[in-house]
């Protein structure tokens, strides 16, 4: 399990763009549940979701990680664009090329794209980190965000009502002195490759005359092989089992206890997911931030990032706050990081129109 | 070890649509009115709370009954 520490790193801008469409729960749950109507209150009680953000076709996570990363970078040029994304706008060239030419940037800057999802912007922040420390970047962009909305079919029922679309933008800069640590710990597990995927589309099984079949699983949710297939208790066992342990165990790494953490920022996965690894972790609920997943849907891998911007925008303006992010999901992927964090000069949202 | 009694008065209070006192060891879950995909995620997390191990979804899915859930306890 990869440990890192880094002090010298601060962060300086965190900042959000949510996609401009908004779809409350009971007009997705009019068309989904229409023969279960007591449906929509059990979606909004248990998942936590009552409204999502999604971007219509041709807004990409490319273009909201663009409006964000304009704020972010607050007139500054990076040394390095990573951007994390597991819905590109081209298989080819990736995000974080494109993003450069329309920032307009000089040629001397590094730009690359992962291919993460809900772990992805912890993953993206550590890969950032070690840029500033070891990669001779003075100022990284790290942009995360996606489009999972436009991967789902219309008759998912057990995936439509949760994703909603954003991007984000954190700007990384180098510390003029060294600082508390921010530790993080990162993991995978390959075996459960299958509990979230999109089958058709990349190299090994591209796209032909069989990717539009529709078929219905045994709960009657329809989907095709070209869209976002998840399977939801193999994931809450997965999140429940892995979560809490490497949690406690960062914890210790840093010499820091549970009631030190000022907010403790899930990934928005669902509010049954959340309040039970709360529970574990022995945080109190106050310190977990879930406006977001209520009022943006599952973000994805941006949705730490964007919880930041939107819920706790004041705290960490105003000052340094013992925060500990971790993401979840899709790889199966798990990551986290523990730290002093603030005052963040730029946290805040960006409308996208 | 906790016993199918645990396991049952943990799951009701945790469902908010199942009546309380309905379930026994003998309760076809599936064929009931509150039982749901919502359901299903809860009955893993109480068996995780009551048994301390993981009920997987596969092993979910060969059960009929709350007596055959408990039987992996």
């Amino acid at each position: 399990m990869p440990k890192a520490v880094f002090k010298s790193v601060q962060l300086e801008s965190v900042v959000g763009c949510a996609g401009p469409v908004v779809r409350r729960l009971d007009e997705d749950a009019s068309a989904l549940f229409a023969d279960a109507p007591e449906q929509v209150a059990r979606i909004r009680d248990f998942v936590g979701i009552q409204s999502r953000h999604i971007a219509p076709a041709g807004i990409t996570a490319l273009d909201l990680c663009e409006k964000a990363a304009r704020v972010a970078l607050g007139g500054q040029s990076p040394d390095a664009i990573v951007f994390v994304t597991q819905t590109p706008d081209h298989p080819q060239p990736c995000n974080a090329n494109i993003l450069h030419g329309r920032l307009g940037l000089g040629k001397d800057v590094a730009c690359f794209d992962i291919n993460q999802g809900c772990s992805g912007w912890v993953y993206g922040l550590w890969v950032a980190c070690s840029l500033v420390e070891a990669g001779g970047c003075e100022r990284v962009l790290l942009c995360a965000g996606d489009t999972i909305s436009q991967i789902i079919h219309p008759k998912d029922r057990a995936v439509v009502p949760l994703f909603g679309d954003a991007g984000t933008a954190t700007v990384l800069t180098r510390r003029t002195a060294p600082g508390n640590p921010l530790v993080f710990s990162l993991h995978s597990d390959g075996t459960g490759k299958d509990a979230i995927c999109v089958p058709h589309g990349g190299a090994r099984r591209p796209i032909g005359p069989d990717s539009s079949a529709e078929s219905a699983d045994a709960e009657g949710n329809v989907r095709n092989p070209c869209s976002l297939l998840m399977s939801g208790l193999e994931v809450f066992n997965f999140t429940l089992r892995e979560e809490p342990g490497a949690i406690k165990s960062l914890l210790s790494s840093a010499g820091l206890a549970a009631a030190d953490i000022d907010h403790l920022v899930f990934h928005q996965a669902n509010k049954f997911i959340l309040t039970n690894l709360a529970k574990r972790v022995g945080v109190p609920l106050d310190k977990v931030p879930m406006r977001t997943l209520a009022e943006f849907g599952n973000q994805s891998s941006a949705s730490i990032p964007f919880a930041m911007a939107h819920e706790l925008a004041t705290s960490l303006a105003q000052g340094e706050r013992t925060l500990l992010a971790s993401g979840f999901g899709v790889g199966l992927s798990w990551a986290s990081f523990v730290g002093k964090v603030g005052p963040i000069a730029r946290c805040q949202t960006v409308p996208f129109a | 070890m906790s016993s199918p009694a645990a396991f049952i008065s943990e799951l009701e209070s945790s469902l908010e649509n199942c009546p309380k006192g309905s379930l026994t060891p003998e309760t076809r879950f599936r064929d009931q009115a509150w039982w749901d995909s919502l359901a299903a995620l809860t009955a893993l997390a109480v068996f995780d709370t009551v048994y301390g191990k993981q009920l997987t979804a596969d092993q979910l899915r060969q059960c009929h009954t709350i007596g055959d859930i408990c039987a992996h306890g």
